[in-house]
């Protein structure tokens, strides 16, 4: 039974991280699945398993850990039938805030094609481009040598670019 | 790619009505602290639990003996987990849900019209197991004798016979790999054999017990890749008359199949030196009549050395 200095900080570190990374969670978890309630599912496992598990996190890892927990469960999602029945063909749904709804063809374009990925190029373009991770730490997280990392992301670009040229010329 | 740069504040921005508010918080703290199920019970409900159970278990012998257990099982639907209901079986007795992480990879990319049930099942090519499965090593290279037959007008000319027979390839020094053929299953002065159309750093055919057997090139004991490419140790390109990926499908069109395979060829990435075991195989089936074999495991393929090549799985589903 947990006494209540180890309650107290792992409350700490939960408070602390989410209130720094639960929307990154959430949102590359959305971007993936394209499936708001599935994202949440996601976000939810991953601060449990920080919670249940108390593992420990290298300071200044924080992030990535929990997006590669993120990722995994994400992954596993994906994989399964009955989600793919219920998330391919959805379009991805912008959720701009409410004072910021426009017209962005171009940006939801682009959002629309990276989410329309295959898995493993989703997951690249997202660390690296969304969330700004290099090459090597990308590596670590999904334990992969580097050079793999930066040619899939290569091999992403260019899938991306294929997409967003066709989808230019309708 | 200008675009991609931007990414990070398109995505902020057409995203910025998804926040993980302080509800969703609240739910993983309670879902953190919700009482976990021990498994003592105390005295009187142990003996409680007996007897209910045994006239459980009479009641059920009951229902058995008027056949009333042999009705056909409806199929129930979890939310979040699969159901499948055993084919052709007369109690149709429902097989273990599947949670999502149990799902071997891969196995469910369903293509257009094939049905999961039809998909082809894993199983290795790759004759023995453990560390000491039936090998040759010729020219610095190893090759793990198959279990699909070799037909006999894929054997080529002979490259020589086998001047070594070790119970121990491994402890062989490297003189020994790189200068005689050696084998831990075909005997001293058994004849090695190209095959017709492969490079000889592909496959090999070897006479063992009077036959001659095919041995595919994998990875063994720090003889693997030596630097070379995938296509240099799968000289398959062009030749390919059918693709078989377990628990997915069969692409038997040698057009289609030679594309996804130049796919590979072109694509993969090095990912490590090693051959590995997996849970998913990729039969290719060429013209000759030969067949060789990638393990899988997640996205990587392997044989001699590991491979990652994520958009081949994709590219196979839509090519069924």
């Amino acid at each position: 039974m947990e006494n209540a200095p180890d309650i107290f900080d792992r409350r700490a570190q939960f408070d602390r991280l989410y209130e720094s990374y639960a929307d990154d969670v959430l949102r590359v978890s959305y971007f993936y699945l394209g499936d708001r309630q599935k994202a949440e599912d996601v976000c939810q496992d991953v601060f449990v398993r920080l919670l249940t598990k108390g593992p420990d996190i290298q300071p200044g890892h924080e992030k990535a850990w929990l997006l590669k927990v993120a990722l995994n469960r994400c992954r596993d999602m994906w994989r399964a039938a009955w989600v793919k029945r219920v998330v391919l063909g959805s379009p991805l749904e912008m959720l701009p805030a409410e004072d910021n709804i426009e017209h962005y063809a171009a940006k939801s374009d682009l959002m629309e094609t990276v989410h329309a990925l295959s898995p493993a190029f989703k997951e690249v373009i997202l660390l690296h481009y969304y969330q700004g991770f290099g090459i090597a730490e990308i590596a670590r997280m999904l334990d992969l040598p580097e050079g793999t990392i930066s040619s899939r992301l290569s091999r992403a670009r260019k899938k991306l670019e294929q997409l967003l040229k066709g989808s230019d010329q309708g | 790619m200008r675009e991609l740069g931007h990414l990070s504040s398109i995505a902020d921005e057409m995203l910025a009505g998804l926040q993980a508010g302080p509800g969703l918080k609240e739910k993983i703290w309670l879902k953190r602290s919700a009482p976990a199920r021990t498994g003592r019970v105390s005295g009187f409900y142990r003996g409680a639990t007996v007897v209910a159970g045994a006239m459980v278990l009479a009641v059920g012998v009951g229902l058995a003996l008027n056949n009333r257990l042999f009705s056909q099982a409806q199929p129930v639907a979890n939310e979040g987990r699969l159901t499948q209901i055993a084919a052709g079986s007369a109690t149709q007795e429902p097989l273990p849900n599947l949670g999502w992480a149990d799902v071997p990879d891969g196995s469910l990319r369903v293509g257009n019209g094939q049905d999961l049930a039809d998909a082809p099942k894993f199983q290795s090519l790759f004759a023995g197991s453990g560390a000491n499965y039936p090998l040759i090593g010729h020219d610095g290279k190893a090759f793990r004798r198959m279990s699909a037959s070799l037909p006999s007008r894929a054997v080529g000319e002979a490259l020589g016979v086998v001047s070594l027979n070790t119970g121990e390839p491994s402890l062989a020094d490297s003189e020994q790999w790189q200068s005689s053929i050696l084998s831990n299953v075909a005997q001293e002065g058994a004849n090695v054999y190209q095959i017709d159309g492969l490079s000889p750093s592909t496959a090999l055919g070897a006479e063992v017990d009077g036959k001659t057997v095919l041995f595919q090139r994998v990875s063994y004991a720090g003889y693997g890749t030596s630097g070379q490419s995938l296509e240099d140790t799968l000289d398959v390109r062009g030749k390919v008359s059918a693709l078989i990926l377990s628990g997915v499908g069969t692409i038997g069109d040698a057009q289609q199949a030679n594309a996804l395979m130049d796919m590979l060829l072109d694509n993969a990435t090095f990912y490590n030196d090693q051959s590995t075991q997996g849970k998913q195989s990729l039969t290719i089936e060429l013209d000759s009549g030969v067949r060789l074999q990638l393990l899988i495991s997640g996205e990587v393929f392997s044989a001699c050395g590991s491979w990652s090549c994520p958009e081949f799985f994709d590219a196979f589903r839509n090519a069924m």
